[in-house]
């Protein structure tokens, strides 16, 4: 107070003006805000994720070279070792076991990894989350993620082990570890339980490698030059007679999946700078109120000598205060939101964030938004508003033009409210006539016609991404239920040792509930470039020719047929080696260590994610197998497809074929990796919902606004209203009515909007995710949820003015004396 | 004079016996600001009766106006009661409880008429029927259309109030008062922002309505208009200072 006198009178208004309405204040403050607020989470979050996703993956080694292979001994390890190109290499087990707590049902699928010492450990670390990381023999430490996959497993609890002979073994848990590295790049990738090579005999597995990690001696993040070491060190292997199976590489600091979370960032960033957008509409519209509230101010302050620059000047520094206000309160929230999204994302794709921190980036980009998203948008109204004439600001005529003129003077009828009352006319000719209350409301919704445009533009855009996000959302599922059709069969059943065709078909069939059964092959390979280096793997499925189990969508050429000799069927993701590949064209792939050229009679599509999948016909593939009428893998079809009778149809094959003495490795329901799939694009599709819904809460926060201002601009007419006879609930109801119209308008424009926004959305998603485009599905769900969103949200947008509205006395408002 | 005695029953010029329309005992209302404390009404009595025309004259600020807010509920007093109707208006009466009262018990006329200018003048006039859910929702448009005829305004009935002269609008307001047939009217400045046709066009309905049973009460700054009503209140500072009605005339009313 000591120092106000020594403020000019006019930066004392621009105090006054600020502390005055301080419900006014409050939602310019909130507008920017909540604009600040997204980016600032955005943007914090992208920084984050982008810095510690690279070095958190860094800091627990990752291999740089998986190799998986038939079985090995030191020797072979040594040999990996002792290369130049390599500087660490640590050779391991994994086999594949069901497991579950001891007095629960339900089995789940692990990989289990044995460690030759994990003193020693030096790739892929393991990080100690509770218990020990170091299991002693006959123990078990589990990865985080196998407790959300096994109820009831902890900590000094056991966990039962079911053997490929039926066999039960039960472990003790010593300790739960993080694994950011194992399995990083894979969606579908079982969790891990870890053992000593020492525990394997146990499991009656063979005290042999058959998977090596290793590290490059340089060149740790120039994935060019791992590839090459790679294929080096397989060329080495294979030579010395040891079968690679399949390899994979990985850059030390790019966590396998940064371009999809970058892609993911992306749309989210889009997002966010959409949400600043729509916050900026919602401060010019209530500084555009402000302003014409403040005309007699105005008037004043220029019939005293001020001039434009002067009064130019106050308001743009009551927007800057504004400004100052919100990033107060969006600044700390921000960096909260930011850091919760960034470990909400790091715990979903398991990585660990370096702790909370303040994003320097994050925050200039925020001061920037705040400080000058409002000026920008207050720009407008201000200038105009500070060279409106005395006269014009004294009688009020400027705020008059925009629909205040209840004091009688007759004024012109514009060609809007013209229509309208055409339309009531009309429609009461024909003895429709629409209650007054609910007339008023609906006139009222086109009175500032750029008001409500600017809050149909946010309530409309808030809509439209919602409902997209639920049609991306089915989109994605179609997706991968049409890639289902590559799964057609109900129970994929492994075997540890081939078996004649004929024998499994005739056991399977005595299963109740079994309908058909085919064998299938498999071989691996990789896809060539010209010079015979190695672009990608293959998975080179052998399925009969004529399999019903299959219903590929095919994009060029045809599918295979039984007697095709050295061609397949493959991916369209073979296009991104060969943009121009057509049905007729050949390619260089290896084939068990061979260099082939196979010949490509059509193109699918498919999601690749862990090497690339092609068909040829069982016919050859037995052959060049060595494995004419047998097969190690069968697929299944039974009478009923749901999945847990799949489930059910699993454990029966499972024992029943064990019990007849066959080497069973799996038997698991064929939906089972679609679910995990669905699930994992389940979280990405809640980050879009997370953007949804703020861009939904800034549409009603709009709303809110909107409402307020016509609410304060009309309180003669509310007035008026109770002067009449219209109680609370009257009142109320007119005020919310408008807000529901208002509602429904968007709701009608959002329905239009929503089509290009699903097509752009899902194609930036499947893009990122498929790295192809996909067929757009639409859903009524997104439709009738917003539908109900919007009514519930411009309802609760119009209560508080409404309340507001009905609180007024009559006095007050017709002010008479 | 600083006050007119309320009377409990009080006879009509026709000999009926009848109770009044308004009684107003010990009314006081202050205005409180940053400059202190204004009384503006000082203990009114006052008793109207059913079927009298009465108009309160008196200065900007004498209090007139607060004297009709009083009437009509719109503001509450600082102390006294008010009763209209025979209904006691602010005792343990709801604002929301009182607009509906107000919207079946008596029609307000306004110096700067208070149309609303997005809806119809018919649909003005419709309007404190749906609020007050007074006739039958098909019977309102007919009667809406009845009371713009009865203030030459049948023809205008589908314009915006915008379209309308000033005379007009104000021919609207009466018939938006009348809307639910309210035995009171309470008019504040009626006739303040009209030309003089206009207003004596305006008088002259008054006058008709009170031939029909109506009571109205009206404010005004026109000494020429209260040579219409029949009874004439003059109020300064807050107090009445003048009655044309004497207690004797009411004495006199009731000997015969």
């Amino acid at each position: 107070m000591l120092f106000e006198p020594m403020l000019r009178p006019r930066w004392r208004k621009v105090i006054h003006d600020l502390l005055d309405n301080k419900a006014r204040t409050l939602l310019v403050v909130l507008s920017i805000a909540v604009g600040v607020f997204s980016i600032g989470v955005i943007t914090g979050a992208y920084e984050i994720i982008s810095t510690d996703m690279g070095v958190s993956y860094a800091s627990n080694h990752p291999a740089n070279i998986e190799l998986r292979m038939a079985d090995f001994d030191d020797d072979v390890l040594a040999t990996v070792r002792n290369s130049r190109l390599v500087d660490e290499a640590e050779g391991r087990r994994v086999f594949n076991v069901r497991v579950r707590a001891p007095g629960t049902s339900q089995w789940t699928t692990l990989d289990v990894v044995a460690f030759d010492d994990f003193e020693q450990n030096k790739v892929n670390l393991l990080l100690p989350l509770e218990g020990t990381a170091i299991p002693q023999k006959r123990e078990v430490v589990l990865e985080r993620d196998v407790l959300e996959h096994v109820r009831g497993a902890a900590v000094g609890g056991l966990l039962e082990f079911q053997l490929p002979d039926g066999s039960v073994k039960t472990l003790p848990i010593v300790g739960i570890v993080q694994d950011t590295a194992t399995g990083a790049g894979d969606f579908l990738a079982a969790p891990h339980a870890y053992i000593t090579m020492t525990t394997l005999q146990y499991f009656k597995q063979p005290l042999a490698f058959n998977r090596i990690y290793a590290t490059v001696a340089e060149g740790g993040d120039d994935l060019f030059h791992i590839r090459e070491a790679g294929a080096e060190l397989k060329d080495k292997l294979e030579k010395g007679g040891t079968v690679v199976i399949r390899t994979r590489f990985s850059e030390t600091h790019k966590h396998p999946l940064t371009d999809t979370i970058n892609a993911i960032l992306g749309i989210l960033a889009a997002l966010g700078v959409l949400v600043v957008f729509l916050s900026s509409s919602l401060i010019a519209n209530t500084l555009n109120a402000l302003l014409n509230q403040h005309l007699r101010h105005i008037g004043v302050i220029k019939l005293v000598g001020g001039r434009n620059r002067q009064v130019l000047l106050m308001y743009l520094a009551l927007i800057l205060a504004f400004g100052i206000l919100a990033l107060m309160i969006a600044v700390p929230l921000g960096g909260q939101g930011a850091y919760g999204l960034a470990l909400f994302i790091a715990d979903q794709l398991n990585f660990n964030i370096l702790g909370y921190r303040i994003v320097p980036f994050a925050f200039v980009v925020q001061v920037l938004v705040g400080m000058l998203v409002p000026l920008v948008a207050g720009l407008a109204p201000v200038v105009s508003g500070s060279r409106i004439t005395v006269l014009k600001a004294i009688s009020g005529e400027g705020a008059r033009a925009e629909g205040g003129r209840l004091k009688g003077s007759p004024t012109r009828v514009t060609r809007g409210e013209a229509l309208q009352t055409r339309i009531a006319i009309l429609l009461a000719k024909r003895g429709l006539h629409i209650p007054r209350p609910l007339l008023i409301s609906m006139r009222n919704t086109f009175r500032r016609r750029s008001r409500l445009l600017l809050t149909l533009f946010t309530l409309t855009m808030g809509g439209a991404i919602f409902i997209a996000v639920f049609n991306v959302r089915v989109t994605l599922h179609d997706y991968i239920g049409a890639i289902s059709r590559y799964f057609v069969a109900d129970v994929s059943l492994d075997f540890d040792a081939p078996y004649r065709l004929r024998e499994v078909e005739q056991t399977a069939m005595q299963v109740e509930g079994v309908v058909d059964v085919e064998g299938w092959q498999f071989v691996s390979g990789e896809l060539l470039d010209e010079n015979g280096g190695v672009l990608e793997n293959i998975n080179l499925f052998g399925p009969p020719a004529d399999s019903k189990l299959i219903e590929p969508i095919l994009v060029q050429g045809r599918w295979i047929r039984a007697d095709d000799v050295r061609r397949f069927a493959i991916s369209e993701a073979a296009l991104k080696y060969y943009p121009d590949l057509s049905p007729g064209d050949s390619l260089p792939v290896k084939i068990d260590g061979e260099e082939e050229t196979w010949e490509v009679v059509g193109i699918f599509k498919f999601v690749d994610r862990e090497g690339m999948l092609a068909y040829a016909p069982y016919e050859y593939i037995s052959h060049v197998n060595d494995l004419a009428n047998r097969a190690y893998s069968f697929k299944i079809v039974t009478d009923r497809h749901d999945r847990p009778y799949q489930d059910a149809m699993g454990e029966t094959i499972d024992r029943f074929f064990r019990d007849n003495g066959f080497k069973v490795h799996r038997a698991e329901a064929g939906q089972a990796s679609m679910d995990t799939a669905v699930e994992s694009l389940d979280t990405l599709v809640v980050f879009l919902l997370i953007m949804a819904v703020l861009t939904a809460i800034v549409g009603s926060m709009g709303l809110t606004g909107t409402m307020g201002m016509n609410v304060l601009e009309r309180t003669r007419e509310i007035g008026v209203m109770r002067a009449i006879g219209a109680d609370d609930k009257a009142v109320m109801r007119t005020v919310i009515a408008e807000g529901v119209v208002i509602g429904l308008i968007s709701f009608a424009l959002a329905v239009v909007l929503s089509v290009p926004f699903t097509y752009l959305l899902s194609t930036i998603v499947s893009l990122a995710i498929f790295e192809t485009p996909i067929d757009v599905i639409f859903t009524w769900s997104g439709y009738a949820i917003w539908l109900g969103l919007v009514l519930i949200l411009s309802a609760l947008g119009s209560v508080l003015p409404a309340r507001n509205a009905a609180r007024l006395t009559i006095r007050e408002v017709l002010a008479y004396e | 004079m600083n006050s007119i005695s309320p009377r409990r029953e009080e006879v009509r010029e026709d000999g009926l016996m009848i109770s009044p329309m308004i009684e107003m005992h010990g009314l006081v209302k202050t205005f409180k600001n940053a400059a202190g404390e204004f009384v503006v009404l000082k203990g009114i009595n006052l008793s109207i009766l059913r079927g009298e025309f009465v108009s309160i004259v008196g200065k900007s600020g004498s209090g007139k106006s607060t004297l009709l807010n009083m009437i009509t509920g719109i503001d509450h007093p600082t102390a006294g009661r008010v009763v209209v109707g025979g209904k006691d208006i602010y005792t343990g009466v709801t604002e929301s409880e009182r607009s509906k009262w107000r919207g079946r018990n008596l029609g307000i006329v306004f110096q700067f008429f208070q149309l609303l200018p997005m809806l119809t003048l018919l649909e003005n006039v419709m309007l404190p029927m749906d609020y007050a859910d007074m006739y039958d929702f098909d019977e309102r448009p007919k009667r809406a259309k009845e009371l713009l005829a009865l203030v030459g305004l049948e023809k205008q009935a589908s314009k915006l109030p915008a379209a309308v002269s000033t005379g007009q609008q104000q021919a609207t307001a009466i018939a938006r008062a009348l809307a639910c047939d309210p035995p009171l009217l309470v008019a504040d400045e009626p006739t303040g922002n009209l030309d003089s046709r206009s207003a004596d066009a305006i008088i002259d309905l008054f006058e008709k309505l009170v031939d029909g049973g109506k009571t109205v009460v009206m404010v005004t700054h026109d000494p020429s208009l209260t040579a219409r009503t029949t009874r004439n209140i003059v109020i300064a500072d807050g107090v009445l200072i003048r009655d044309s009605r004497t207690d004797q005339e009411i004495a006199s009313l009731r000997s015969q």
